[in-house]
């Protein structure tokens, strides 16, 4: 398993661990970040980044569909753009909270197909 | 009172019958008597038929009854039994068309190929094989630990205890404490084949302690469980039936931890058909590594892919890798700096590493580097050094 999300904290920060490494910790709010487009430097919000919190160097791209981890992979992009709205402008943090689901679960259909939603 | 026949010797053998004392007596009615009796044989006209009541139980035999002329209808139903037939002697003719079964087929008798992957644990596909005790931890591939409340255990891959036909079983040190703990394959959405059908799981499991260990099967509504195993000293067999009315998309296995002990799970066989148990039935390492790669995958090798230089220093490549269930999460390491871009002279190490679009079949992977390429630069080469990997795992 890639560097994964194991537990959401209230204050948006994640309780992680890499499986390659057995190491764990806590990545703050502000380094769970989109990938970026290394040209534009455009955030992707199809991509989560999550580096080991250990600080080694490993690090794991998450995709919106959620990858090695459905449900923990797409409640992390829910949690994000709750938080924080989307960067793609479609949703503001300070938007319904159903409509960063909503958002995410476009992502996702359009991402994996329908079927790939694991949250409720 | 006048003289009467006899009734039940009628024709040559009929004799005539004085009822009263002054009838007539004649001596030829001694001799038809005599005659009579001579032919006395039961038959029509010769007496009364023999009733069943005169003939002593067990007196017939076989040899009294007609080659041949035995009626199915003087045989009672359900009667017959196998000691009756012998050995060999039902022939495909004699059993009707698709009357047979997945019931009575032995253990021994292939029902198709596991719909788990990897059910011999014989496949690890991350590196060094590491034990993990953590909730959720990779045991090997599509196997992982679920330790629940205060239970605590560790999980590894084990050759001393494995079952015949396998290299390696997987071995848990279990600590029972307040949450239910398991080895489990998530099926998920690729649960889809088996609905509306009935499926049988079956595993063999060493345990330190008798009735620790069971496995189960649910679809996240029902679950189904098996007997817990019955000895101690050595692999074991446990299996049970579901039927997937098909309502719930997702399914999951259980190679359940019910007690502090030491377990040594092998060839777990999930089937279509309500069979108990059911064989392992292995596949070629050639096949089971394909099959894992759908899941999982890490690039090791020296060089991956070629691209170009989109920028001075910023290259991009396009990395294929075995085709997953859908976009895979990307996991580089040690360190960003064991990706290198190729091109005219040394490699370069990268600086920074993204990724766009990850598909079913592979990603475009974008980097910097410190060093110069050259804008538009067609030929870089993207690969690995100093033990440097990238793996791409999705899950259903």
């Amino acid at each position: 398993m890639p560097v994964r999300p194991v537990t959401f904290n209230a204050d948006g920060s994640i309780q992680a661990y890499c499986d390659e490494t057995q190491h764990s910790g806590t990545i703050a709010t502000a380094d769970i970040k989109h990938a970026v487009n290394p040209v534009t430097g455009d955030p992707d919000h199809n991509l989560i980044v999550l580096e080991c919190p250990d600080g080694c160097g490993v690090g794991s791209v998450w995709p919106v569909a959620g990858g090695a981890d459905a449900a923990m992979g797409q409640q992390m992009f829910v949690n994000k753009a709750q938080n924080e709205g989307c960067p793609c402008g479609q949703v503001a943090a300070s938007d319904p909270n159903s409509l960063g689901e909503a958002h995410v679960k476009l992502q996702v259909n359009r991402m994996d197909g329908a079927g790939r939603w694991a949250l409720g | 009172m006048a003289r009467t026949n006899s009734v039940n010797f009628t024709g040559a053998h009929q004799y005539p019958l004085a009822n009263a004392a002054t009838d007539l007596f004649k001596k030829e009615d001694v001799q038809q008597l005599a005659a009579a009796h001579d032919g006395h044989d039961h038959t029509p006209g010769n007496g009364l038929p023999i009733p069943a009541g005169a003939i002593p139980n067990g007196l017939i035999t076989s040899a009294m009854i007609a080659d041949g002329t035995i009626q199915g209808t003087d045989i009672a139903n359900g009667a017959i039994t196998s000691v009756q037939i012998a050995d060999g002697q039902v022939l495909a003719a004699d059993i009707g068309v698709a009357q047979v079964t997945s019931t009575k087929l032995g253990p021994d008798v292939p029902r198709g190929v596991n719909l788990l992957v990897n059910g011999g644990f014989e496949i690890y596909d991350r590196g060094a094989n590491t034990p993990t005790s953590v909730n959720g931890g990779v045991v090997c591939d599509r196997w992982n630990l679920s330790l629940n409340g205060t239970s605590t255990g560790t999980a590894s891959l084990d050759s001393s205890q494995a079952d015949l036909n396998s290299a390696v079983c997987a071995k848990v040190v279990y600590n029972a404490g307040s949450g239910g703990s398991s080895l489990y394959q998530q099926l998920g959405s690729e649960w889809v084949v088996a609905r509306g059908k009935w499926v049988t799981l079956s595993a063999r499991v060493r345990c330190s302690v008798v009735g620790g260990a069971r496995i189960s099967l649910g679809d996240g509504a029902a679950i189904a469980s098996s007997s817990t195993n019955t000895q101690t000293g050595g692999m074991e067999t446990l299996s049970v039936s579901f039927f997937n009315n098909g309502a719930n998309p997702g399914c999951n296995i259980y190679l359940e931890l019910l007690q502090t002990a030491t377990f040594y799970w092998d060839n777990v066989m999930l089937v279509i058909g309500q069979n108990a148990p059911c064989d392992y039935l292995p596949l070629q390492q050639a096949d089971e590594k394909a099959r894992c790669l759908r899941y999982f995958e890490r690039l090791t090798d020296s060089w991956l892919a070629t691209g170009y230089a989109m920028q001075a220093n910023v290259g991009e490549v396009f990395l294929p890798y075995y085709p997953k269930g859908g976009a895979p999460t990307i996991t580089y390491g040690p360190a960003i700096g064991n990706l290198v871009w190729r091109i005219v002279g040394s490699p370069y190490a990268l600086t920074s590493f993204s990724v766009t679009s990850p598909g079913i079949r592979g990603v475009l992977i974008n980097g910097n580097t410190a060093v110069t390429m050259g804008a538009n630069q067609p030929g870089i080469t993207f690969g690995l050094a100093g033990g440097g990997y990238i793996t791409a795992e999705w899950n259903p």
